[in-house]
């Protein structure tokens, strides 16, 4: 089979760009009033490509949910081969128990999104800018008459300008996948023994071979069907038009953060002992935070990265000011040779460039700490497997090293590419902060959800009893017992454990889409 | 030793009392959790026992056996629809279903239950009823064998009192990871003078470890046999003993030794022995030939019927998967029960009694202890033929979500499920028998999904801790127990704690 080449003019630049450089954006999750007025409204606003050369000054998304795209007229045979979940959607009594939206996180007390339906949107609208001028001129051209005819009860989203840090004081953004926009991967599926930040273009994009090397179900319609035409050829089944193709899903989760109650806990939990303060937070997240006034800016020339750094960098680098630590840097010491699919830029590297195999026991970052739950930077086979021999036992199960070896699930099947912005809404009683929380990948089920049931808020992941530091919702067992703890493994052996966190974060909302490609897009307004 | 025995007694449901046994299966369940046994409930109260670890209640209903359609079957069998107890026991079969139908309570709740059946139990002795109905497994599954409920609960108490002894004694001595040898003779003290937290050792049942060790046995002698008609050569001509079979014996030790830290001294064995072929087939080339013609013509044979079997996979309905999860992720465990038609061809159902019967000797005497191959999430699992060894029925009990479920089979065991799925209607093509499958990730999800039935009923004996809860608390009751450990090894003991 010949591998095209991939058409940027039909991706929306959003998966490519994550237009971490215009610093405006908002977002609008609106119901379809019109469906006729939608689509001509869709059509006077071209949403942007993913071409390259230079970066977009401003850019236009959108994005539909299963009943937003029935609106709009989509046959129920087209929307009959999206995946089950999207066509399920978020909000679903067995899904919600996974996905931990229960208690104070239930749909029922969401503010869109969650029951009742009616407060479920049918499209996503994302505006980015670089500037407030741009902005309004956009409000101004976009928010016309079509518009207030086309959509009602819209449900507006805004973000904050200062993008680069997340509410509690930690960098976002940072530990993405790299796509393999060249398609050099091999499509043929073979056992990784090394952890690999270059992700198959599949995983996040549909009508590509994902990590196993197979296409992930899409609509695909017959080549002769009415205004197919439009569509691209589907790459796996000639004869096809891919309705799929260079579309995405987008997971959209409105989180709200309760900084003030963060900050006191880890003071409260550290003693109020500043340098304290500092760990704890650092193990919370597995980065040490950014907004940390100890550690120095970034510099105008970063220095080569040691190879030894020791662990707690920002201790050292207030002993040694030559040393330089950039915000967000991992606790864990970087790996000294390269990882497929990190950098090349030098401060991907120094965010990015890590694995926790020399951390087997976690006295360096526990197990549970954010970071190393939602990446756990494992290959298919344990840490540390080498030639055929090693292979062969490791995949009998034998030869462990360590009780947990094999107990995670390989990280290349579960990496999400993340879109969220930050929010500040000083209006609101509760939800002052938060992240409106993006996600794009090519199956829910195995992405984003895998993530947040089987690693974030799993009381169990990696053989602990308690659930993300961060983002858990802390319910309890069955049994009743706690799951509000977090361990912090010592080199010593006794076991460093803090009882009784809070809730930190919120789910206010929230909702699966459809991201088409341009093609679909199209297809989906035209006349 | 206590071993664990699999009980499943399965008996055709009377199809038109169907929803009305359904509704009395409800009744055993929690109110508030759907699916999950009430430990104490009125018709078997598991919890009385102290012995069953897992137990459920299962319509066993395959409503894909009309895919048999797409193999050219005609007229679609008319299989009955089973209502199946099944469950895993500390003791004998016997024991169990002794010890059942002595309960007053459960006697009368499983005749109640069974009466739903063709063929009820009625007025007749309940016992014999079972006895007569029960089906072993064809290949069981146990994470841990001999570990009883017992001792799973006895294990997680200590565990709990030993955390709870070690935050006291840190807090008098804030210094205690300087010294962690003290530290541990404190909390080996600590359980001698409460010896109450320990669980009992119970003697091994003669019987079983006879036969057990038999069982064993049986792959040994057949590696071992080749060699009785090789002794009279031997003994004629030495110097092909010195030569050719000493080096490789020589080879043989040093990688039974190798592999002895490495995994179970049974698999050691059975390699050692393997390779002891080499030689054999050295000083007999001959018989070479028929062996490479038998593998060469089973490959032959599979590659054709891997190539031509139809391939028929729909996903599962929205409904049927909502019926499903309705039961799932109430605890961190989870039950599975599916059931398929064999391929209906005679190599297909030829090949699948060898395979689980080798998939029960290789999880009966290699992966009893906290694993299987390379999945530590399964408590116990079970293979059973149905209807002249037609269908085959498959029932576990894993940590974690259905989703992780598949992840495990796809990218740790893709390999092991290939071998003995792949001889299931519906399986997702394999390619020389061990690739593909499984790998066929979303084809290979629907099948399991749609093949997937619902469990009426289902017991768990220790909610919240999962097979690695268990081997961990194992491994600290052990570590107690041991006379002598480096430093090293105590930091990685008390960090278990």
């Amino acid at each position: 089979m010949q591998l095209s080449n991939v058409d940027y003019s039909d991706i929306q630049g959003l998966v490519r760009f994550g237009h971490g450089h215009l610093t405006h954006a908002c977002l609008y999750a609106a119901r379809i009033a019109d469906a006729e007025k939608a689509r001509a409204w869709l059509r006077a606003n071209p949403v942007t490509s993913a071409v390259g050369g230079s970066l977009p000054l401003h850019a236009l998304h959108v994005a539909f949910t299963l009943e937003g795209m029935r609106k709009l007229g989509v046959p129920e045979p087209v929307l009959a081969d999206f995946s089950l979940e999207f066509r399920v959607g978020m909000v679903d009594a067995n899904r919600s128990r996974r996905l931990g939206d229960v208690g104070t996180n239930d749909p029922r007390c969401w503010r869109w999104g969650g029951v009742p339906e009616e407060s479920n949107p049918h499209l996503l609208i994302m505006f980015y800018a670089e500037s407030d001028y741009q902005h309004e001129a956009w409000e101004k051209k976009a928010r016309d008459a079509l518009w207030e005819a086309a959509f009602d009860s819209v449900y507006f989203m805004s973000t904050v300008r200062k993008n680069d840090l997340e509410p509690f004081g930690f960098v976002d953004g940072v530990s993405q996948p790299t796509l393999d926009w060249e398609r050099s991967k091999p499509t043929r599926l073979r056992d990784t023994a090394k952890y690999t930040n270059l992700s198959a273009l599949g995983e996040f994009l549909l009508g590509y071979p994902n990590e196993y090397g197979l296409y992930t179900d899409r609509p695909l319609l017959d080549a002769g069907e009415k205004r197919a035409s439009v569509l691209p050829l589907a790459e796996d089944q000639p004869g096809k038009r891919d309705f799929g193709r260079n579309g995405t899903y987008l997971v959209l989760r409105d989180l709200a953060q309760n900084v003030p109650l963060f900050k006191e806990t880890v003071a409260d939990k550290a003693g109020h002992r500043p340098e304290e303060e500092i760990k704890l937070a650092s193990a919370m997240s597995g980065r040490v935070p950014a907004d940390i006034p100890i550690i120095p800016p970034w510099p105008k020339k970063p220095p080569p990265w040691p190879s030894g750094t020791p662990p707690w960098r920002n201790a050292i680098a207030r002993d040694n000011p030559e040393w330089v630590i950039p915000p967000g840097a991992s606790v864990m010491t970087l790996s000294e040779s390269a990882l497929q699919g990190v950098g090349p830029k030098l401060k991907d590297a120094w965010l990015d460039q890590f694995t926790f195999e020399r951390d087997p026991d976690a006295t360096t970052c526990p197990y549970g700490a954010h970071i190393r739950r939602a990446n756990p930077r494992n290959a298919d086979l344990p840490d540390g497997t080498r030639g055929l021999i090693a292979k062969l036992m490791r995949t009998l199960g034998f030869a462990r090293e360590h009780s947990r070896d094999d107990i995670l699930a390989s990280t290349r099947f579960h990496r999400i590419l993340r879109r969220g912005r930050r929010y500040r809404d000083s209006e609101s009683e509760t939800d002052k902060d938060g992240l409106r929380f993006v996600a794009l990948n090519a199956n829910i089920a195995r992405q984003f959800e895998f993530i947040q049931t089987s690693w974030l808020v799993n009381p169990k992941f990696n053989g602990l009893n308690e659930d993300d530091p961060l983002v858990g919702n802390h319910a309890p067992l069955l049994t009743g017992a706690k799951t509000n703890g977090f361990t912090r493994p010592q080199d010593s052996g006794l076991e460093c454990r803090l009882h009784d966190l809070p809730q930190f974060v919120t789910v206010r909302g929230g909702a699966y889409f459809f991201m088409p490609g341009l093609s679909a897009l199209r297809y989906i307004a035209d006349e | 030793m206590i071993p664990q025995a699999d009980i499943m007694v399965a008996a055709p449901l009377d199809l038109a009392r169907r929803s009305e046994l359904e509704k009395l299966l409800k009744t055993m369940n929690r109110p508030d959790v759907p699916g999950m046994a009430d430990p104490n409930n009125a018709l078997v109260p598991f919890e009385q026992f102290g012995k069953f670890h897992f137990a459920r209640f299962v319509i066993i209903d395959d409503k894909t056996v009309g895919d048999l359609a797409h193999w050219g079957v005609d007229p679609i069998p008319d299989y009955p629809i089973y209502l199946a107890f099944v469950a895993n026991w500390d003791g004998s079969t016997d024991s169990c279903l002794t010890a059942l139908a002595g309960h007053a309570a459960a006697s009368k709740g499983l005749r109640a239950i069974f009466s739903f059946c063709q063929d009820p139990p009625s007025n007749g002795d309940l016992l014999t009823w079972m006895k007569q109905h029960s089906h072993p497994a064809t290949a069981p599954y146990v994470n841990w064998i001999g570990r009883t409920v017992a001792q799973v609960r006895k294990e997680a108490g200590l565990r709990v009192a030993l955390q709870e002894e070690l935050a006291k004694y840190v807090q008098v001595h804030p210094d205690a990871g300087d010294h962690v040898r003290l530290v541990r003779d404190h909390l080996v003290e600590f359980v001698r003078e409460n010896s109450k937290l320990l669980p009992v050792a119970e003697p091994t049942p003669i019987g079983w470890w006879l036969r057990n060790w038999l069982h064993f046995a049986i792959i040994p002698v057949l590696l071992v046999i080749p060699w009785l008609f090789a002794i009279d050569d031997l003994i004629r001509f030495p110097w092909l003993l010195v030569f050719i079979v000493a080096p490789f014996g020589l080879l043989a030790i040093v990688v039974f030794i190798w592999l002895l830290r490495r995994a179970p001294w049974t698999f050691a064995l059975l390699v050692a022995l393997g390779l002891m072929l080499v030689p054999f087939f050295i000083l007999y080339p001959l018989w070479l030939i028929p062996v490479l013609a038998i593998v060469v013509a089973f490959l032959a044979v599979l590659c054709w019927y891997e190539k031509n079997e139809p391939d028929y996979i729909p996903p599962p309905t929205r409904e049927h998967d909502t019926e499903l999860a309705n039961h799932e992720d109430h605890d961190v465990t989870n039950q599975y029960s599916v059931v398929g038609c064999i391929k209906p061809n005679w190599f297909r159902l030829a090949l699948l009694p060898p395979i689980l019967w080798l998939t029960g000797y290789g999880s009966r005497h290699i992966y009893n202890r906290s694993h299987l191959a390379r999945i530590q999430t399964i408590h116990f699992a079970r293979w059973v033929f149905l209807d002249g060894k037609r269908r085959g029925f498959f029932v576990s009990n894993y940590d974690g979500s259905h989703q992780a479920y598949m992840d495990d089979f796809i990218n740790k065991v893709g390999w092991g499920l290939n071998i003995i799925f792949g001889n299931f209607v519906g399986y997702p093509g394999t390619r020389w028998f061990v690739h593909d499958g499984a790998k066929i990730e979303l084809r290979f999800k629907d099948t399991n999904r749609r093949h997937q039935i619902p469990t009426q009923v289902w017991y768990k004996a220790y909610p919240g801790l999962t097979a690695f809860d268990l081997a961990r608390n194992t491994r600290i009751r052990e570590g107690l127990q041991r006379r002598r450990m480096s430093e090293v090894k105590i930091r990685a003991w008390l960090r278990d704690l």
